[in-house]
């Protein structure tokens, strides 16, 4: 018992008072060494169920973060990659990318970044705020 | 003797002569490469005094592309025309997803850009899923977005999975509940035993996982609502183009 309260300790290289969030952050760490690589790279998502369970509890504290983790941990099955475009933000590095500021369920609703650098009137024949160098050479417009 | 020759004629080019300067940072513009081009830009702009009329416009075009949205905002207070001021620095909040300052700017400008202003201010709402003022200004497109409701996903996950089922997620649902069942059998199995630490663990990852499959029933719902808005976003900009 002693053995394993030292090394739950060891595993905690960050200064951290309060005692749930050490053992809860030692557990994670321990697994991700001891345990995570005999498995492989198994997990569907991206941050992995452990770093996603990690980050989760360093933000929003052991009680939202645990309930976070282990809400991840139900859907990471064999099922997750059905709904990577319909659920989730899409795939990075050939994993679902669900970070934890989208599974927070208390935050500010999220907004979409504007994706498309060059607006309209950029685009429109009649206004160019912004004449390309390259006009006439089929480049450069419309972006 | 080649050599010399050679010397002698790169000595006539006047590499850094007013039109050489802008057609490099012309070149480096059409390469793409922003940066450089808006150094070479700059250049051009420190060293001589009648410069072409849309360099400031390109300078801010590159600051824009490499994303320095306040020096591009500075630089635009450059320009005399106010409507051109405002449009563009209306034009630059909204690159930068500062849409409530963009429409302070844009709702100042007049006539000559009503058009591109209506799109902008538009868009900008329509980035904030604010779908009802969006449509004051552009037109959206049929089938609005039909959300679930986060006390409804609580309550369907009530019954483990449920609150998945509730947004289609079937997978999810069945792992949730075999779960929240495999870890509640499993203390119930312990209890049974008299083994007290075991039935503790188990009951433990029970409550959580119940819990979590609560929590998780709320947050399907909400991603739900969140990945509707961004699909009829989408089509509002496949529309809007």
């Amino acid at each position: 018992m002693n053995s394993i309260l030292i090394l739950l300790l060891l595993a905690q290289p960050q200064k951290e008072t309060n005692p749930l969030k050490i053992v809860l952050n030692s557990s994670i760490t321990l697994y991700q060494k001891i345990i995570s690589p005999s498995q492989g790279d198994v997990c569907n998502f991206s941050p992995s169920c452990s770093h996603f369970g990690k980050q989760a509890i360093e933000k929003h504290g052991p009680l939202w973060g645990s309930l976070m983790a282990a809400d991840r941990f139900m859907r990471c099955n064999p099922w997750a990659y059905q709904y990577f475009d319909t659920y989730y933000s899409g795939l990075k590095n050939h994993k679902i990318y669900d970070p934890v500021q989208n599974n927070f369920i208390f935050g500010k609703i999220r907004k979409k970044e504007t994706s498309s650098l060059i607006p309209y009137p950029l685009k429109e024949e009649s206004y160019h705020l912004i004449p390309s160098p390259l006009k006439g050479e089929g480049k450069g417009e419309g972006e | 003797m080649t050599l010399l020759l050679l010397f002698l004629h790169v000595q006539t080019i006047n590499t850094f002569s007013q039109e050489n300067i802008l057609k490099f940072a012309d070149h480096l513009y059409a390469q793409e490469d922003y940066a450089a081009a808006l150094s070479e830009y700059r250049r051009y702009q420190f060293l001589f005094d009648s410069i072409r009329e849309d360099i400031p416009e390109i300078i801010i075009d590159c600051l824009v592309r490499l994303r320095k949205f306040d020096e591009a905002i500075k630089e635009s207070a450059e320009f005399k025309n106010d409507t051109k001021k405002d449009f563009t620095k209306g034009w630059i909040y909204f690159l930068a997803g500062k849409y409530d300052s963009s429409r302070i700017y844009l709702k100042r400008v007049g006539l000559p850009y009503k058009e591109d202003v209506e799109k902008i201010i538009g868009l900008g709402y329509a980035y904030e899923f604010r779908f009802q003022e969006a449509g004051k200004y552009i037109v959206l497109p049929e089938k609005e977005p039909k959300y679930k409701k986060p006390q409804l996903g609580a309550m369907c996950a009530l019954f483990p999975g449920g609150g998945h089922f509730y947004c289609g997620r079937i997978g999810d649902g069945i792992f949730s509940f075999l779960v929240v069942s495999t870890s509640t059998l499993l203390s119930y199995y312990y209890h049974n035993r008299d083994e007290d630490i075991k039935f503790g663990i188990s009951l433990g990852a029970a409550i959580i996982f119940y819990a979590a499959n609560i929590y998780g029933g709320i947050n399907a719902v909400h991603n739900y609502n969140y990945y509707q808005n961004e699909h009829y976003l989408q089509r509002i900009l496949e529309h809007a183009e």
